[in-house]
């Protein structure tokens, strides 16, 4: 017998008092969920942030409540479309609150509508009340179709309590005054869905009026500064800008507070060493600790204000102008707008991006994009770009970095072409994706999100990374003949006695042509696990008080430009691998390590040897 | 009145859609968020050859040339 309320192929279980959230994407529904539970729900102004249903509590209902993928149509085709349909099939008794935008009211009866043919436990949520001018009249909405509606803003947290009262009194509610128009979801023609589609807005209008009238271009405060970001020349540069300014924005405020922390670390390096006495505890918490795991945690103020900059133009709307502007250079090498976002949030993390790829219509586009976004430079990856590129050069380091994240979309737009070209060739959607408006970004639910991703990251440098850093660590104290002391760190000669050079040998003569070393080799190997490794480890082997000179030391700039470009390009980490095989197969998994690993090769290769031609 | 396709209208001047003449999984994406014959639309951005963005009563849209250049529009009298 099936439970009241299940997502099985999601692997939640709910309670039977259980309360969802469904809408349209855009509608704002991750920013009530944030709002009723207090929970830190990514949240952005852009289609597909939920591709996966999220559940938290209500703590002042004792209820629990799920966050559902954001639809337009019960029909829709797309993956994310199907985790909500089936939910609302296998679970009618649920209560729904139906979380509409009050400014696309008519366009979101739509879903509503359908919705009523399955169930009345229904709440209609008339969300981002504080953007409409004119007070829409709720009493003849609520009572054709039969349901409560609320007016409510997550943004500023109006109506809330109200909102709250709803549901604490809902009953079952009496039928609607409205006939609704029924259709069987399943096995249906387009045509019979185009004449179910003109029906269902037929009712609408009996309950809403068409007004064209009032549609007007002065809608949005912003109108300038979005015909500013959609041209197609100006919406280009400020892009660029844009990057440009995120990245010397956090190399030089976050920077400077890293460069405070990396010092502390150097002297807390340093002071463990002085005060006790010499042995295996020491070198375990002086090297690897410290230095291993203490160099990553440096990296935070950057990381907190690329979280902050890349949550500010998620959550104001701007990556999808930034979508716009480069859908017709996309459209030709192969792949639709809808693909656009879930590459821009490769950005941040590579594997919720491989999920979001659920909002992608064509199954064979939705292959191609996950096989690109590991080309994305995401946020592990950073660390070790700033400070091969400070290493490189300091004054340009923000310039090289730059560069790096633009190869990376160079690479994946290389790789869109080819896919297309020779292995997936057939095509056959095009763009149909939503424009939100403008608005200033909700700064409270910036900050969660960032504290969330940061906690996210110290977890992950504790948990993984940890057993990660202690194990090269352990490899390279010791070695076939047993403890080897500290002084593997410091001296080739005990290094050479250690595990770490043994497993280094084995696949050094791969990058003996780009100039790398054993120690470069362990690092990268680590890095499959978790892109930060790479750092931690670097700062293990070369003293974290001192990397960049420790560095410089062992390897020319020219050399290290191509480590660079390795580590930017080579093998997904094992999450992002393991979230491709979870989504498309072993095949697209393997394929994608394979494919990786070749391109970074072949690309770091051609610099190494481009720059000493030059 | 002229008629002409979605990706020739001007910037900022209100059209009516005469027609959608799109394959049909298309056409159902395109009704089901509020774009049908009949309504009035606006241009607030195009990219030659390239995609176009249109706002409607029930938002605005980012729709792909393939899509725009199918759908023909017809000033509206104000």
């Amino acid at each position: 017998m099936k439970n009241c309320c299940t997502l099985e192929h999601e692997g939640l279980t709910l309670s039977k008092n259980m309360i969802a959230l469904i809408g349209n994407p855009n509608s704002g529904k991750s920013l009530l969920f944030n709002r009723l539970t207090g929970l830190n729900q990514k949240v952005a102004n852009f289609p597909g942030v939920t591709v996966q249903a999220k559940k938290g509590k209500i703590a002042r209902l004792e209820k629990e409540i799920m966050d559902l993928p954001g639809i337009y149509s019960l029909f829709s085709e797309t993956l994310d479309a199907k985790v909500t349909r089936d939910f609302v099939r296998e679970n009618p008794e649920c209560l729904y609150l139906n979380v509409v935008d009050i400014t696309r009211l008519r366009r979101s009866l739509f879903l509503t509508l359908q919705l009523l043919q399955i169930t009345k436990n229904i709440i209609l949520v008339l969300n981002f009340s504080d953007k409409k001018k004119q007070q829409t009249n709720l009493e003849p909405i609520s009572r054709k179709l039969g349901i409560p509606v609320v007016r409510i803003s997550a943004f500023t947290g109006q109506g809330i309590d109200k909102l709250i009262g709803t549901i604490e009194g809902f009953t079952p509610p009496s039928n609607s005054n409205q006939e609704i128009p029924k259709l069987d979801l399943e096995d249906i023609s387009e045509d019979e869905r185009i004449r179910f589609i003109d029906k269902t807005y037929e009712t609408i209008e009996s309950i809403l009026p068409y007004d064209d009238e009032k549609i007007d271009l002065d809608q949005s405060k912003y109108e300038k500064l979005d015909r500013f970001m959609l041209h197609p020349l100006t919406g280009l540069i400020l892009f660029v800008f844009v990057m440009f300014f995120s990245f010397k924005l956090t190399f030089t405020v976050g920077g400077f507070v890293s460069g405070l922390l990396g010092e502390g670390i150097a002297q807390l390096q340093e002071l463990v060493l002085n005060k006790m006495p010499e042995g295996i505890l020491v070198s375990f918490l002086a090297d690897g600790i410290i230095a291993g795991i203490g160099f990553v945690l440096v990296f935070i103020p950057q990381l907190a204000i690329l979280f902050l900059l890349i949550g500010i133009m998620e959550q104001s709307g701007y990556l999808t102008r930034v979508v716009f502007i480069m859908e017709k250079f996309l459209a030709k090498v192969g792949i639709t707008g809808k693909s656009i976002a879930p590459m821009l949030l490769g950005f941040g993390c590579n594997v919720p991006a491989i999920l979001s790829t659920r909002t992608v219509d064509d199954p064979t586009e939705r292959k191609v994009v996950a096989l690109t976004i590991p080309f994305m430079s995401c946020s592990a990856r950073f660390p070790v770009l700033i400070i091969l590129a400070s290493v490189i050069s300091e004054k340009y380091a923000e310039l090289i970095v730059t560069m790096a994240y633009f190869l990376g979309i160079i690479v994946a737009i290389v790789t869109i072409w080819l896919l297309r070209t020779f292995v997936y060739r057939e095509q056959n959607t095009a763009t149909i994706m939503e424009l939100p408006d403008l608005q200033k970004p909700p700064i409270w639910n910036i900050l969660k999100t960032v504290y969330n991703q940061l906690l996210d990251f110290i977890t992950g440098v504790g948990k993984g990374m940890g057993i990660g850093i202690i194990l090269v660590w352990m490899m390279t104290v010791f070695g076939p003949t047993g403890y080897i002391g500290r002084q593997a760190f410091e001296n080739q000669e005990y290094f050479e006695k250690s595990f770490t050079f043994m497993v280094g040998t084995l696949f050094e003569p791969m990058f003996k042509p780009m100039g790398w070393d054993e120690r470069i080799v362990v690092a990268l190997i680590f890095g499959f696990v978790a892109k930060e490794l790479v750092v931690g480890i670097l700062g293990m082997m070369y003293g974290s008080s001192n990397l960049i000179n420790g560095i410089q030391m062992f390897y020319s700039p020219i050399s290290l430009l191509s480590l660079l470009v390795f580590v930017l390009l080579y093998v997904p980490c094992l999450g992002t691998v393991f979230a491709m095989k979870r989504e498309f197969g072993k095949k697209v998994a393997l394929a994608s390590v394979l494919y990786s690993l070749l391109i970074a090769y072949l690309v770091s290769i051609f610099i190494f040897y481009a720059g000493i031609l030059l | 009145m002229q008629n002409s396709s979605l990706s020739e209208a001007k910037k900022g001047i209100p059209y009516i859609i005469e027609n959608m003449d799109v394959p049909l999984h298309e056409l159902v994406k395109l009704k089901e968020i509020g774009f049908d014959k009949g309504r009035k639309i606006f241009v607030i951005q195009a990219i030659r050859n390239g995609p176009v963005c249109a706002k409607g009563k029930d938002g605005s849209f980012i729709l792909s040339a393939s899509i725009a250049k199918k759908i023909k529009v017809v000033e509206a009298t104000q």
